[in-house]
């Protein structure tokens, strides 16, 4: 892996800002569209709409005043959905089959599964583009099975294994992916992570015993004011007792999990360099993170869905406006190169195969 | 017409400020403001980003060349003069016609759940009515058979007994749609099945001990069977099947196609044994039976009274199991009650979808 790793090319670094010019407005319309159309074909407009979606969130991130660009064609998803269908459709026959055959196809599928994420990967990858450089993705099946199988199994198994399973899938999707011959390196402290997931399950262990205890001391001081004043009425239901609690842990336990996994996120991209000694910082707080999540969570419920594309919005341009890029050198020169390198070499031929989902 | 933006020559991260325009012979000029041609050739291996939002366009030439501009209509205007139809153009229009484009969203919407809540069960009630007696019985036969097997046993009553609930079975179905020989009383001893009666496509109506031991009087029997006799003439079970398997119940209806009905019929003795009857089916039995009653000089409200008892019997606090007496009881007694002098109660009760009709929003009588 990075065998051709080269070292930093000069010392001069430059600070460059990105940004996302995108509007909630304009975004609601593109979205409008794209619901409406899926509506009315029942479906089938999906991946048009996929592909317009993420062009407008690319084309509107910009980098050194260069945006980001989507080249994926829709019918290439589509055609990833129809071999998910077709894998659905054949284990729907599969169990009216027999035992055996029900087997044999969740072994199918469970091998399906990291290929189809390596393509979908491989796919976004290959279909963004930077100042007309081209993002690839060179990962293998066998790599994908052990960021996409094994370790989130162990992970889900053991518990404390989930930040092995959260590098396993950093290094899939960061350390295999090159701007056209520069590869991404993510190289970060085990034990950073490892904190980071720590600080979840102590926050979650913390708020359950905080809310246990709430709820017994509700329990007591109601209870004792009902002995007392017996015109004093228990404010909540009892049978409904659980379905409160449930909804507050729920709330919390989501909120600790964006909270988490942003820190997650701030880590991974923090520690990622790209050959030739540029890299990306994320600053975006977990805490600012959380609570727009959490907002748009509340306003997209309360505007039936219409706040969404503003959700999006306001979600993306945050995290981009707390990211920067670190340059080591002259861009213009980096791209250029990277430009010859993408001319020399040619796209790779024969990507009949090629699709997202 | 021109498109003012940017050129970057191949391979060549900086650019240059240029003017894109068509000259004659549909070919794309690449120019500086100044005049220098920068590029030049004509339509053919040329590719156009198609039209987003305020998205930066981009147009990528052969040579590995690219000009980039924010204007998006000169971009338009340019295609067209090269002879290519520019990409995104219909649906940019669409979002400069966001509220048309969103009411048509939301008509679309509401004639999907129409064609769910409504247009659906319309369907498989016109296919009930219409599925030929002779694929009836065979299904009754199968599901009566199968539930013989499985949950129901021969009957413990006394033959008096019997003899009673017969006679009063003949002066009740007299007061059906089909007349008294459309239908027959079955009754059963109750294994997984506690007290309940059902109907079956054929006109058979089964009834268990179970239940027939919990009746008070002679009304609340004639409202039982009135209540299933209504199952039968609506054709409520063979409805329920359908709702499980429309399609294939239209194409088997449409083909005469017997043996796909009795696949299809292999579902009714599960509905009947674990899965409830639909509210609006339930609401139909009780005006019916309440109807059949009145019409033979006895009163809903006893009818009203042996939903309650079962209720109470079965439901604990706010869970309420399975039972004859369906869901949503206890109103639809208080309904049953008030038919006792032939008005009809309020109907807009229950979930917010039975009260989302005309009539319920003042809107029409």
């Amino acid at each position: 892996m990075n065998a051709h790793w080269r070292a930093p090319e000069t010392d001069v670094a430059t600070s460059l800002a990105v940004e996302f010019r995108g509007t909630g407005r304009e975004y609601f319309r593109v979205w409008i569209v794209n619901a409406t159309l899926i509506v009315l074909t029942l479906g089938l407009y999906g991946p048009w709409a996929k592909v317009r979606t993420r062009r407008y969130f690319y084309g509107n991130t910009v980098l050194a005043g260069h945006s980001f660009d989507y080249h994926g064609a829709p019918l290439r998803i589509l055609l990833g959905r129809a071999i998910v269908a077709a894998l659905a459709v054949a284990g729907v026959i599969a169990a009216g089959i027999g035992p055996w055959a029900q087997g044999a196809w969740t072994l199918a599928a469970v091998a399906a599964f990291p290929w189809l994420v390596l393509q979908t990967l491989r796919f976004n990858a290959r279909n963004t583009s930077w100042r007309g450089v081209r993002f690839n993705l060179f990962a293998t099946w066998r790599e994908a099975v052990i960021a996409c199988l094994v370790w989130p199994l162990a992970g889900a198994l053991t518990l404390f294994l989930i930040p092995l399973a959260r590098r396993a899938w950093d290094g899939l999707r960061i350390d295999h992916l090159s701007f056209d011959g520069r590869r991404f390196r993510t190289d970060y402290s085990q034990t950073r992570m490892f904190a980071i997931f720590a600080t979840g399950f102590v926050l979650i262990v913390g708020v359950l015993v905080v809310m246990i205890g709430a709820t017994m001391g509700v329990l007591l001081v109601t209870t004792r004011m009902h002995d007392m004043v017996k015109s004093f009425i228990i404010p909540i239901d009892p049978s409904d007792f659980g379905q409160v609690f449930t909804l507050l842990f729920g709330t919390c336990a989501f909120f600790i999990a964006i909270f988490v996994l942003q820190m997650a996120n701030n880590l991974t991209l923090s520690s990622t360099t790209i050959e030739g000694g540029h890299r990306i910082v994320s600053r975006a707080s977990p805490w600012r993170v959380a609570g727009i999540v959490m907002g748009n969570v509340v306003l997209t419920g309360l505007t039936l869905g219409l706040y969404w594309p503003f959700a999006k919005v306001r979600l993306a341009r945050y995290r981009m406006q707390r990211c920067e890029v670190i340059a080591m050198g002259d861009v213009d020169d980096f791209v250029a190169e990277a430009l010859e390198m993408q001319s020399t070499v040619g796209r790779e031929l024969g990507r009949t195969w090629e699709f997202g989902l | 017409m021109s498109a003012l933006g940017r050129y970057f020559a191949p391979n060549e991260a900086r650019f240059v400020p240029a003017r894109a325009t068509v000259v004659p012979k549909r070919v794309l000029r690449i120019e500086t403001d100044d005049g220098v041609v920068l590029s030049e050739g004509p339509a053919r291996g040329m590719r156009a980003s198609p039209r987003l939002a305020s998205l930066t366009r981009r147009i990528a030439l052969p040579d590995g060349a690219r000009f980039e501009t924010e204007d998006n209509d000169g971009v338009d205007a340019l295609l067209w003069k090269l002879w290519r139809l520019p990409r995104g153009k219909l649906t940019a229009r669409l979002e400069r016609a966001w509220p048309v484009v969103a009411a048509v969203l939301v008509a679309s919407l509401a004639a999907g759940y129409l064609l769910a809540v409504r247009t659906a069960p319309a369907a498989t009630e016109r296919l009930a009515k219409v599925t030929l007696s002779a694929m009836a019985h065979p299904m009754s036969e199968q599901a009566l058979l199968a539930l013989d097997r499985y949950a129901l046993w021969p009957t413990g009553l006394s033959a008096a007994e019997q003899a009673r609930a017969n006679a009063l079975f003949a002066q009740v179905a007299a007061h059906g749609k089909g007349g008294v020989g459309a239908y027959r009383l079955v009754l059963r001893g109750g294994w997984r099945i506690g007290p309940s009666a059902f109907a079956l496509p054929d006109g058979t109506v089964v009834v268990t001990d179970k239940l027939w031991t919990q009746l008070r009087d002679d009304d609340e029997a004639a409202g039982v069977f009135a209540r299933e006799i209504s199952h039968v003439d609506h054709a409520h079970q063979l409805q329920r099947v359908y709702q499980v398997a429309l399609w294939p119940a239209a194409v088997a209806t449409l083909t005469g196609d017997i043996s796909r009905m009795s696949e299809m019929a292999a579902n009714l003795p599960g509905l009947i044994a674990q899965s409830p009857v639909p509210a609006g089916f339930e609401r139909q039995a009780d005006d019916d039976a309440a109807t059949a009653l009145r019409a033979m000089g006895r009163k809903p409200s006893h009818l009203a009274a042996l939903l309650e008892r079962l209720a109470r019997a079965t439901c604990s606090g706010k869970f309420c199991p399975m039972n004859w007496a369906g869901t949503d009881a206890v109103a639809r007694a208080a309904r049953l009650r008030a038919q006792d002098v032939g008005v009809i109660a309020d109907a807009c009760t229950g979930g917010w979808q039975g009260r989302l009709t005309l009539r319920c929003l003042g809107l029409a009588r």
